[in-house]
């Protein structure tokens, strides 16, 4: 049982974490690494990695399966699926097989399913704040105009919410009006001014319909100024488990502070890593899908 | 390999480790969606140094994830993902699905299939009408046994025993005033249930409520799932529950019955 060395990731008591370990007689193994944290219990380690190779399997697997697909021995990866039966989380499935079974639900999936959409976004919201340092937004249409349902904005970080732009200004405007189907989107259009206000004059109401659909092909849409002079920012669509849009996430900043290169590349990127966890996120929200309707006469 | 029951030191590390792991992400439920450090080393009763090590090891693998302002954790990607895998790779899955839809679009009414998980009942699929009833529950909630139809059904089967036991840790808070308040009348009504093939509860769970439910019944006559139909109270009166929901939630079920068991493999 190796101690670790003295330094905790954060500036937490890495003494005090040592003296722990050894009173609980664990082993501890720093592992090195991008993302992995120095205290890091193997065995839970482990466990957890056979636990995530069946919910990403679509069919049930066998110890020797999980054993290869991990790199763990097959006596290791046999003890583990032991102890995981044993608890309730996996069950087996024919004369060798394992898959997860209902209990499965209580490890995170019940707290889940009960957590409103801000409310899973915002997590992963404040940590894009906390990597830029710029504002972030995530908004839903309300024609003409946008509201926000998050809002993080420094150096204060209030999260006031409701506040109300007109769409046509903002990135996540254009996201949201571009991912409406054909026919909602002519009828929301038809409510939009011909001639839309900027700061440096107006814009006409088909150039934007085409910028915003532009943008929902291309994923992501951006603001140049257009609400408000010195401010810029990009934004990506967020979509429900059924793959309909919803709302809008934004990354916005100042003219002073984020070129438009910067904002176009980087930060794009960043803000779509983000709404990639988040969609993830919402498409695990199960909702029972109807099976088509069985055709007429069959 | 090690045989059967041998408990090395190592084994005996592993079990531990893991369980505490899964302990950590058991305490989030629907009252509990985030949790502090000191909430889950107090769970766990152990410093917190050493839940934050269980922590960090779940957060490097995505199971958890902390909140950077308010420093709480909440279930990840891949824990989220856990249940979601467990609903839709379950056999269940395939053989309700198109059984529970055609009952859903010839009635018209919140059907869903739920399964026992300990002492609690979780509901595992849900086709609803566009108007969500007031007090429904959505896939992945979990609920108790004893005051619902889908919990009665399931426990209809079960050895008196059984029931007993399970009856015996009921606190019988009276949810509205038409709740069962004691395991004596529960158990009565689970008899009736189990004579009539169905079980229901009219109002008991909540007063918007009233629902019907059948087991899907295994070759040992236990339940291995409940057929429920959900109406609001103020839409659907009891003579429709029980005259027309009621047959459709028992052939439904038994069609589910056969469907597993082919699938299963058997005569």
């Amino acid at each position: 049982m190796s101690a670790p060395p003295a330094a905790g990731r954060k500036k937490r008591g890495a003494s005090s974490v040592r003296t722990e370990a050894a009173a609980h007689g664990e082993l501890v193994e720093p592992v090195s690494g991008e993302g992995r944290s120095r205290y890091h219990v193997e065995a839970l380690s482990r466990g957890l990695t056979l636990l995530k190779l069946l919910s990403l399997a679509v069919s049930p697997m066998s110890v020797s399966d999980l054993a290869q697909s991990s790199s763990m021995t097959i006596a290791t990866a046999f003890r583990i699926m032991r102890t995981l039966s044993a608890l309730g989380f996996v069950e087996s499935a024919g004369a060798r097989d394992y898959r997860l079974s209902y209990k499965a639900i209580r490890l995170g999936y019940n707290a889940f399913a009960h957590s409103d959409f801000a409310d899973l976004a915002a997590p992963v919201l404040k940590r894009l704040h906390r990597q830029t340092g710029d504002s972030v937004f995530l908004s839903v249409l309300a024609v003409p105009n946008i509201v926000s349902i998050v809002r993080i904005v420094p150096p204060k970080r209030l999260h006031v919410v409701g506040h109300v732009f007109p769409l046509h200004a903002t990135a996540e405007g254009k996201i949201l009006i571009g991912h409406l189907d054909d026919e909602t989107r002519l009828l929301n259009a038809a409510l939009l001014p011909q001639r839309l206000l900027v700061p440096h004059g107006t814009v006409s109401r088909e150039a934007f319909m085409e910028e915003a659909a532009e943008a929902a092909r291309r994923g992501w849409a951006t603001t140049d100024e257009e609400l408000v002079l010195g401010t810029r920012g990009v934004a990506a669509p967020i979509f429900n488990g059924s793959g309909v849009c919803v709302a809008a996430a934004a990354l916005v900043s100042t003219r002073n502070r984020r070129t438009l290169a910067e904002t176009t590349g980087p930060l794009r990127e960043q803000l779509l890593q983000v709404t990639g966890e988040i969609n993830t996120l919402l498409g695990l929200r199960y909702r029972t899908a109807l099976p088509p309707e069985p055709s007429v006469g069959s | 390999m090690p045989a059967p029951g041998s408990s090395t030191t190592r084994s005996r590390y592993h079990v531990n480790a893991i369980e505490r792991g899964l302990t950590i992400l058991s305490r989030f439920d629907q009252e509990r969606i985030q949790l502090s450090l000191t909430e889950i080393a107090s769970g766990l009763d152990c410093a917190l140094s050493s839940a934050l090590r269980l922590l960090r090891t779940l957060e490097d693998l995505g199971f958890v994830v902390q909140d950077i302002e308010t420093g709480n954790y909440r279930p990840g990607i891949a824990a989220i993902r856990l249940g979601y895998a467990s609903i839709v790779s379950s056999p269940l899955h395939t053989c309700s699905l198109p059984i529970l839809a055609e009952l859903h679009r010839q009635l018209s009414v919140n059907v869903s299939l739920d399964v026992l998980v300990g002492d609690r009942v979780c509901r595992v699929e849900r086709l609803s009408v566009i108007n969500l009833l007031p007090d429904e529950l959505t896939v992945g909630s979990f609920f108790s046994a004893h005051n619902t139809a889908a919990g009665r059904a399931l426990l209809m089967g079960l050895p008196i025993r059984t029931v007993r036991a399970l009856l015996a840790k009921q606190d019988f808070e009276p949810l509205t005033e038409k709740t069962l308040r004691d395991a004596k009348s529960v158990e009565a009504e689970l008899l009736s249930a189990r004579a009539r093939g169905y079980a229901c509860s009219d109002q008991e769970f909540s007063l918007h409520l009233r629902a019907v439910a059948a087991p899907v019944q295994a070759r040992d006559g236990t339940a291995t799932a409940a057929v429920t139909i959900s109406s609001a109270s103020h839409a659907v009166s009891a003579e429709i529950m029980h005259g027309v929901h009621a047959p459709a939630a028992i052939e439904a079920a038994a069609r589910i019955a056969a469907a597993l068991a082919e699938l299963e493999g058997g005569p």
